[in-house]
């Protein structure tokens, strides 16, 4: 138990070596960003459709509330699947049945599988929130507003991945990829 | 005192809610514009009104009045009957004759133009009036008194060198001062048979020779005056005279204004002009103060819709038509959608123009609505409204394609009567019929058709 523990902390400490930046982002997404700050102006040229809008005779200021509560929506949901899928991991690790020397490689296709499952989780999520007719203002998300998007699901990736690197029981570690070229210390 | 008070602040609170139920309207603050035709045109002077019939006298004409065996005489009985339709017309009925020049025919005379003697002149061919038909009188005539209605039977059989210059404007002139005055020019064009000699057949040397085996021929019936009384010339000759299937006649109607209403004006859109659209969420058909027919309805991003009018509602019969029409097209939209809580600042007006297409075919006309910004390329969760004004742009050319098969031009006209023709065409008919159509459209100004404004939601 203690080891699970000790895995979980350190898994919480993997995510949160990337977790922090989308904890900031969520807050300003909440808050609302300044009109006139740089993720207004990214978003305005690179996430919405502007000339629809402009055409429209609308601004992306008049619209950008309702916006970015999205993106603050999907960035939580993101997280949290991020969360529980990589303490997840940390947890079942320590019930994989590795009685023999070499037997922990033959699990690096679980933990394959597992991963395989969360990034299709979270393209999902994404494609959710920004492509199905939950959010009425997904509309304004054009196509390469679309792409940038789905691209944070690398981040979120990557936060799972270093998750698990450290929270992987130790001999399980040869499940994950590179995990057994950590030091021994970890 | 108290029921008094009570009284008063019921009425005050009546008052209130019905103003904020007024200010409820929900649509934009807009301009429509005004439709420009007239549909009640000149009824009070139609008791005092003239009719004057014009007989082209040349002696190409005399064919018509002698019976051809096994061919229909439609020109005696036509003539004779139309004596009777130009009395019904106008309060007096005025007949002349004309040809190098124009002569009033007395009374006893008038049931000789049915008669072969009637084109016939003992004098020298100098003094004669048969030598030729200087058809431009009767519409000169027309110019300076354009309250009366003009009836000219003739055979239209004109050369070319009287469709160029001096002579060509000498008809266009006046025609295009009748046209000016809201007036029409009906041609009824009706075969018949034939028993006498076309005169002055163009050949390709620059002369002219007569041509005597003609068995049928067409002639024709112009009317000028208002489209009611050209139409009601037509019907009764239709009703009279144009019974048999064998019986062969065209009409095509000269006029600047072959729009025949403004739809709005007699609210004749309804909501089943645009399919379907009545069994749409939250459906709403009315028509504003101004006459302006609003529909409002729920939509999601796959509904298309289309705007049909038949071309009986908006064509004049006959006409030439209209080939080209346009779309001034305006649209808004509202981040709120209750229209409770919209206020008039809440309307956006898009930079839009191309936003819908318009097509006609030979029954209808279609606005194919958002074909060009279709409801996908819009913004869900707003409410739009959509105002759209269809004008008649060009007049088209439908009655230069009615006449066709009954015209030769010039250079055949040699070839044609070489072959022995039974049934022999008219000299420049088209051209003719084409001159007046130029003068019509010259003076055709764009004509705003219908008015339509759709109020919707786009949901998911």
């Amino acid at each position: 138990m203690v080891n699970i523990i000790r895995s979980l902390i350190l898994s919480l400490i993997g995510l949160g070596t990337l977790a922090w930046l989308s904890i900031i982002l969520i807050s300003i997404m909440l808050v609302g960003p300044d009109p006139d700050g740089a993720l207004t102006e990214f978003f305005a040229e690179n996430i919405i459709a502007t000339t629809k809008l402009d055409e429209l005779g609308w601004n992306f200021s008049d619209l950008s509330d309702g916006l970015f509560l999205l993106v603050a929506h999907m960035n939580i949901t993101l997280l949290l699947f991020t969360l529980l899928m990589t303490l997840g991991w940390s947890t079942w690790s320590h019930y994989l049945n590795i009685d023999a020397p070499g037997k922990a490689k033959i699990y690096f296709i679980h933990w394959a599988v597992f991963t395989g499952i969360l990034v299709v989780i979270l393209l999902a999520i994404i494609f959710f929130f920004t492509q199905t007719t939950a959010y009425e203002e997904a509309d304004f998300i054009d196509k390469s507003g679309y792409a940038i998007l789905s691209s944070s699901a690398i981040f979120y990736f990557l936060m799972y991945y270093v998750g698990v690197l450290l929270g992987t029981a130790r001999f399980a570690r040869s499940s994950v990829l590179l995990a057994n070229k950590l030091p021994g210390g970890f | 005192m108290y029921r008094n008070l009570v009284k008063i602040l019921i009425v005050i609170f009546i008052s209130i809610y019905s103003v904020v139920e007024a200010k409820d309207n929900c649509q934009p603050e807009f301009n429509l514009a005004k439709p420009s035709l007239n549909i009640n045109t000149s009824d009070k002077e139609e008791d005092k009104k003239y009719t004057f019939v014009y007989f082209d006298q040349s002696l190409s004409m005399q064919g018509y009045t002698k019976d051809q065996p096994g061919q229909k005489n439609l020109y005696t009985n036509v003539i004779d009957d139309l004596q009777q339709l130009a009395e019904n017309v106008g309060e007096k009925t005025f007949y002349h004759s004309f040809g190098k020049k124009i002569v009033p025919i007395k009374e006893n005379k008038i049931s000789q133009v049915i008669t072969p003697s009637f084109y016939e002149c003992s004098g020298s061919s100098t003094d004669c009036n048969n030598q030729e038909s200087k058809i431009h009188l009767p519409f000169k005539m027309a110019k300076a008194n354009p309250q009366g209605t003009y009836i000219i039977v003739t055979d239209l059989f004109l050369s070319s060198k009287q469709l160029v210059g001096g002579t060509l404007s000498q008809l266009t002139k006046p025609l295009k001062s009748i046209l000016k005055k809201g007036k029409s020019v009906g041609i009824i064009g009706v075969m018949s048979s034939f028993n006498g000699t076309i005169y002055d057949i163009p050949t390709r040397n620059g002369g002219t020779v007569s041509y005597t085996e003609a068995q049928k021929r067409p002639f024709y019936i112009i009317i000028i005056g208002d489209q009611k009384e050209i139409n009601q010339v037509k019907k009764n000759l239709e009703e009279q005279h144009f019974n048999d299937a064998e019986d062969k006649y065209k009409y095509t109607l000269i006029t600047s204004t072959p729009i025949l209403q403004n739809l709005n004006q007699k609210e004749l859109i309804t909501e089943n002009n645009i399919q379907k659209i009545s069994r749409a969420e939250n459906f709403k058909f009315e028509y504003t103060k101004d006459n302006l027919p609003i529909y409002q309805f729920d939509t999601n991003k796959k509904n298309k819709y289309k705007f049909k009018v038949l071309n009986s509602e908006i064509i004049v019969p006959g006409s030439t038509g209209v080939s080209n029409f346009t779309i001034k097209e305006r649209l808004w939209s509202s981040k709120k959608i209750k229209c409770k809580k919209i206020n008039e600042g809440d309307w956006r007006e898009a930079k839009l123009e191309d936003i819908s297409s318009i097509s006609q075919n030979e029954n209808e006309l279609t606005l194919t609505l958002f074909k060009n910004r279709p409801f996908a390329k819009l913004f869900r969760g707003f409410r739009y409204f959509y105002l759209a004004e269809v004008y008649a742009e060009k007049p088209g050319n439908l009655s230069e394609q009615t006449f066709e098969d009954w015209s030769i031009r010039d250079s055949g006209a040699e070839e044609f009567k070489e072959g022995n023709p039974v049934e022999f065409k008219t000299l420049n008919l088209t051209k003719i019929i084409k001159i007046l159509n130029n003068v019509a459209n010259d003076e055709f100004q764009p004509t705003l058709i219908a008015s339509i404004a759709l109020n919707f939601n786009l949901l998911k």
